[in-house]
């Protein structure tokens, strides 16, 4: 009811007002019909890969008794393990390190406002695109097949898996900086080199933490599994020991990859919050 | 002012020549056939309802807009046609201060203040103070000391008020120690008595030392208490050129209207 409206001088504009919107619009149809899609894909793969409620159950007594022998967990080969572990630490911190250094250089020739032309641009995105889309292990068996069995090959495969992601996360950071400080720059007559290293570089790093922290830690979990495919690390002392069926054995390296994964995401975890209290805390006031 | 301002390198201002200049964004006529002469030492101010072309013809005099006709002469070199190089070295000489500062964010006042002279030397060692030569961190200092910041000096910049932002975007035209500088409504986002405070540290800083400054303003008394010539824009063009001695309210008032 319009309160206003004595004289009835709105009536027309009023019903237009209370007439309930269409209960289908055009772009809703749309989202049924992708839907439907999406459920019929699912469903389609669901029996593609003969997934059967039944066999997981019928499995469950095998696990029960794959896990029971894991208990208690043999540690005579502890320091070995331990060895293998560094080892995948010291391939997930080198080759994010690595990754990370040349994501730079490539983030700023794949950013927009900072690459020197469009082929360069196109190029570098194009790199990074191929880096993130190929999966990690098929990384591992290249370069495993290229530079041979080892730590070599997997700290590899972890730089060119964290140029996949760091490298995207990095430009994109660059290209939402705000432009109105280096606009200011340029019109002091400030190169762009300049611009770039005194205004867009500062205003990107807490992004550039941040992404840096966490493909720490993705490369961290990826270094585990590269051992699978003889790149390094603890991954193929795994390998072995199920394929040995030493159980307890198995359990102690998968407990030891468990506390290095946590303890590295702990670690990173800290050092983001420490860091993004000090950004807020120079926000508020 | 203090010393850093008198030591400095530019003694003169900058004289400009703006000839039927015209710009157009579309199908939208920003700028119609400006033309206007600034002496060296002149202090002007641009006047206008928004969307009048002032701040777009601020622009046009750094390049930042590009004209489709007309030419902006600044001491001889003409900004609109010469090549990247000689554009560079043009703007070295134009200080600009910006409405909302635009200061780089997550670093020092004090590095804000060195990027300064950014256009004058393309030298790494300036892109941060933790690298920057003493004399120009001395320098620096004495800029931020003489807008009354130096106690601020490692407060990031996104830490700063909007007035101590204004006075530390002041010290780096100060450092860049420019001919001519152009501020594009400096008190518009500030407290009455801080924008003030900012217009009376211009005119010390900039006309008290015989440079030219043309700044935009909204604000009338801003106008007429600190500029010796007032230009008034409506719709792209000219319509008041007046010492400022010579109008007053009432005539400007026309110009919003």
């Amino acid at each position: 009811m319009n309160l206003h409206d004595s004289t009835g001088e709105h009536r027309k504009g009023l019903l237009k007002t209370t007439q309930p919107p269409p209960r289908f619009t055009r772009g809703q149809t749309l989202g049924w019909f992708v839907l439907v899609f999406a459920a019929a894909l699912i469903g389609w793969s669901w029996r593609a890969v003969d997934f059967s409620v039944y066999e997981l159950f019928r499995g469950l007594p095998d696990m029960h008794r794959i896990l029971s022998e894991m208990v208690p967990p043999d540690f005579s080969r502890l320091p070995f393990i331990l060895v293998a572990v560094l080892e995948t630490f010291q391939m997930a911190l080198l080759g994010a390190f690595l990754g990370i250094l040349i994501s730079f250089v490539l983030g700023i020739l794949g950013a927009k406002n900072l690459s020197p032309g469009r082929g360069t641009y196109v190029l570098a995105r194009s790199f990074i695109s191929l880096c993130r889309t190929v999966p990690d292990l098929v990384w591992a068996v290249f370069f495993v097949a290229s530079v041979g069995l080892g730590p070599f090959a997997g700290t590899l495969t972890i730089m060119v898996d964290t140029i996949g992601f760091c490298g995207r996360f990095f430009a994109e950071a660059m290209e939402e900086v705000d432009p109105e400080p280096q606009t200011a720059l340029k019109a002091m007559g400030a190169g762009k080199i300049s611009v770039m290293f005194a205004a867009v570089l500062p205003a990107a790093a807490p992004s550039f933490i941040n992404s840096s922290l966490f493909s720490l830690e993705k490369a961290v979990r990826s270094s585990v599994v590269l051992g699978l495919v003889g790149a390094g690390g603890v991954g193929i002392e795994l390998k072995v020991a199920m394929d040995m069926f030493s159980y307890p054995q198995a359990a102690t390296i998968i407990l030891l990859i468990f506390i290095l994964v946590l303890l590295v995401e702990r670690l990173s975890s800290l050092a983001r919050k420490k860091y993004l209290s000090q950004e807020t805390n120079a926000k508020e006031s | 002012m203090k010393a850093v301002v008198s030591r400095a390198g530019t003694k003169t201002g900058a004289d400009l020549f703006i000839q039927q200049v015209s710009l157009r964004y579309g199908s939208q006529q920003v700028l119609s056939d400006i033309s206007l002469k600034i002496a060296p030492g002149e202090t002007l101010a641009l006047l206008g309802a928004n969307g009048s072309g002032k701040s777009t013809l601020l622009k046009c005099l750094v390049r930042l807009a590009v004209p489709q006709t007309g030419s902006v002469v600044i001491d001889g070199t003409d900004v609109l046609n010469c090549p990247r190089r000689q554009l560079r070295h043009a703007r070295s000489r134009i200080g600009i201060v910006f409405q909302k500062h635009n200061l780089v964010p997550r670093v020092s006042a004090l590095s804000n203040v060195i990027h300064g002279c950014l256009g004058k030397t393309s030298d790494p060692r300036l892109w941060a103070q933790i690298f920057t030569p003493a004399d120009i961190r001395y320098k620096a200092m004495e800029c931020l000391d003489a807008v009354g910041m130096s106690h601020l000096a490692g407060r990031q910049a996104n830490r700063l008020s909007g007035g101590e932002s204004q006075r530390v975007a002041i010290a780096r035209a100060l450092m860049q120690d420019p001919a001519l500088l152009l501020a594009d409504e400096p008190a518009a986002s500030l407290d009455p008595g801080t924008g003030i405070d900012v217009m009376e540290l211009f005119r010390r800083a900039f006309p008290g030392q015989g440079k030219t400054l043309v700044f935009v303003s909204h604000d009338l008394d801003h106008a007429l208490s600190f500029s010796d010539r007032i230009v008034g824009l409506k719709d792209g063009r000219i319509i008041i050129d007046t010492p400022t001695k010579e109008t007053g309210k009432d005539e400007l008032a026309r110009l919003y209207r």
